[in-house]
């Protein structure tokens, strides 16, 4: 190579193959993912988003090793005799809800928002892609990423409680507890990839974006926490709660509410305490899985509606000033 | 390559383009007009991101609007720099080039073609937020070029280059259109613009004011009277010499008293006399500079004219 600062000024064409216009949308995905994973934050966030599990494998330790007595007798570990395998997998799936959500302010609130603020949208869209296979891609860029985050710890618990709790009916009491899995790890990174990409077209700064997010998110969430308050006021200890039924289904109204929601739907369960027998015989800890009819539909639909509003914003437009 | 008929786009109430029509065939064709003036809104027409209000814009014998068969011979430079500041200018292009078409292997070596064909092969791995305008220019050059486009259209190019990097630019620019491709290239510059191609458009407020060979423009203008500006410290002696100089329309001192104002018809042939006329009689210049060798002026003339 020359020293000048442009070194060879005879143009070489290329003649190889190029692909026909299709599958443009996967570059913008692996570039988008390619990103998000040099990012420290996401490997942080990632890992923390783990711990539930972490608590469970170390409850289970200690259940194991502290009954060994009632073990040798050949009457079995009460603990896990009377566990649900399925909702430690719900609970692990609520609990890791804040950090998926700061994982997608991390990977989605930018990713118009700030093509936007650079102009870069004026590249691609002179590419031989279109706006859809932009959308794709960085959605995908989103959900493959969130997707990963949530299903990697869940299906390493499922392998291990596979090897280690055979005896206890974990592979009995649902044998399609697997593909029950697969959809629900799926759930925060379609939700999450959809609403964020919505969000960050309306922007031209990615913070704005996930600011506006967040905001959603939290007021979502304490509209939530007081459907939940009136459903345990109304019979908490014990009883079904006397609640109208239209109060259990606003539950599930939020941005964590209807994937936690989907995820009961998926796995077939109400849910139940987060440890077996921390709570008195009889006590209802859980509120009933909502209508399929109705959140099965709803869910799609909403993560359409900002699908389809990051499509209608997407235009390369020049940011003056 | 490209053919406009009667091309409008408006922006709301406001029009971007006004009633264009012209013809952009092989070879370096300027797009010249200042800030405002409906450049940038021609080159999105062409690559496709915009479509007209009005009127018939034909690329390649197709219409341009969201078409990817277009945009695979079509190689654009944005004027904008500031994208991807946290991708590496190698990184950066290969991303594009598998936007491009091309196969995985084929984009890292055609990668490494074109970042050398810019000059850019030993600075492709720092991230572009490092980068000069300079820098900057040059990567979105290679990525323009990266799929042998049939045509390329590049906004501002050598805005923040400097006087060497500008020349080798402007061969490279050359080089390319001496392989039969079509390069249109954007500016508001005259003096850039003179030293890349002989063929002009020229857009001013959204109108196409002039298009064809800039020595046909040049003429035009300069059968108008053009200002020159004299200093010299003996000015009744320069107005003595200069008033039997040809082409004189009128002349006043400044009220200075050390410039004259000219106006002169056929300002090439005036310089030709003028430098004759200084040397033989020995006068003694100070300055000498023409308020009107800039776009606005040429803007004015043909208006006027």
């Amino acid at each position: 190579m020359a020293s000048s600062p442009i070194a060879d000024l005879t143009y070489r064409n290329y003649d190889g193959p190029l692909d026909p216009p299709v599958n443009r949308w996967w570059a913008i995905a692996k570039m988008s993912m390619r990103l998000s994973t040099k990012k420290k934050g996401f490997w942080v966030w990632a890992s923390l988003s783990t711990f539930w599990y972490l608590i469970l494998l170390a409850v289970f330790y200690f259940a194991e090793t502290t009954a060994t007595a009632t073990t040798a007798l050949g009457q079995g570990n009460p603990f896990f005799k009377n566990i649900v395998w399925k909702d430690q997998f719900l609970n692990a799936f609520s609990v890791s809800q804040l950090f998926m959500l700061i994982l997608a302010l991390l990977l989605g609130a930018g990713t118009i928002a700030n093509d936007n603020r650079a102009n870069a949208l004026l590249v691609y869209l002179s590419k031989p892609c279109s706006k859809l296979d932009y959308v794709i891609g960085k959605w995908l860029g989103i959900f493959v990423p969130l997707t990963l985050v949530a299903a990697v710890p869940t299906l390493l618990f499922y392998v291990y409680c596979l090897l280690s709790y055979r005896s206890y009916g974990f592979l009995t009491q649902d044998p399609w507890l697997i593909l029950r899995l697969l959809g629900m790890v799926m759930l925060p990174g379609f939700f999450h990839a959809s609403a964020t990409l919505g969000v960050s077209s309306l922007f031209q700064q990615g913070r704005l974006a996930g600011a506006t997010y967040s905001a959603l998110y939290f007021f979502g969430l304490f509209f939530t926490k007081a459907m939940q308050t009136v459903i345990f006021v109304n019979g908490p200890m014990g009883g079904e709660s006397t609640a109208p039924p239209i109060v259990k289904s606003l539950y599930y109204c939020s941005i964590d509410g209807i994937q936690i929601g989907l995820a009961k739907i998926f796995l077939h369960t109400d849910g139940s305490q987060l440890f077996p027998g921390s709570m008195p015989v009889g006590v209802r800890f859980a509120i009933e899985a909502p209508s399929a009819v109705v959140f099965v539909p709803a869910f799609f639909g909403i993560c359409g509606v900002f699908m389809l509003l990051a499509w209608s914003r997407i235009r390369a437009v020049e940011v003056v000033g | 390559m490209v053919t406009a008929q009667n091309v409008s786009r408006w922006y709301g109430q406001v029009i971007g383009l006004n009633d264009i029509t012209c013809e952009i065939g092989p070879g370096i064709t300027a797009l010249l007009g200042m800030n405002g003036a409906g450049k940038t809104t021609l080159i999105r027409l062409i690559t496709g991101q915009l479509r007209p209000t009005t009127g018939d814009l034909r690329v390649f014998g197709e219409e341009p609007f969201a078409n990817p068969n277009v945009y695979r011979r079509l190689g654009y430079c944005p004027e904008i720099d500031n994208f991807y500041e946290h991708y590496t200018g190698r990184e950066f292009v290969k991303f594009l080039a598998r936007l491009d078409g091309l196969s995985k292997a084929d984009s890292k070596s055609r990668t490494e073609e074109v970042l050398e064909m810019v000059g850019m092969a030993d600075r492709a791995d720092r991230k572009i937020a490092g980068y000069s305008k300079g820098m900057r220019q040059r990567i979105k050059l290679a990525q323009a070029m990266l799929h042998n486009p049939d045509m390329i259209l590049l906004d501002e190019p050598l805005n923040g280059l400097d006087p060497v990097g500008r020349r080798e630019f402007i061969d490279i620019l050359g080089a390319l259109a001496n392989q039969g491709k079509a390069i249109l290239v954007s500016s508001h510059i005259l003096f850039e613009v003179e030293q890349m191609t002989r063929s002009l458009l020229l857009l001013h407020r959204g109108r196409l004011l002039a298009t064809g060979d800039l020595g046909v423009i040049r003429s035009l203008i300069d059968k108008h009277p053009h200002q020159i500006r004299i200093e010299t410290s003996e000015p009744r002696k320069a107005a003595a010499l200069l008033a039997s100089l040809p082409n004189i329309v009128s002349m006043k001192f400044d009220r200075s008293g050390d410039s004259i104002q000219l106006e002169v018809r056929e300002p090439d042939s005036f310089y030709d006399a003028l430098a004759k006329a200084v040397l033989e009689s020995d006068l003694n210049l100070r300055g000498f500079s023409s308020p009107d060798n800039n776009l606005e002026s040429v803007f004015k003339y043909l208006v006027e004219a």
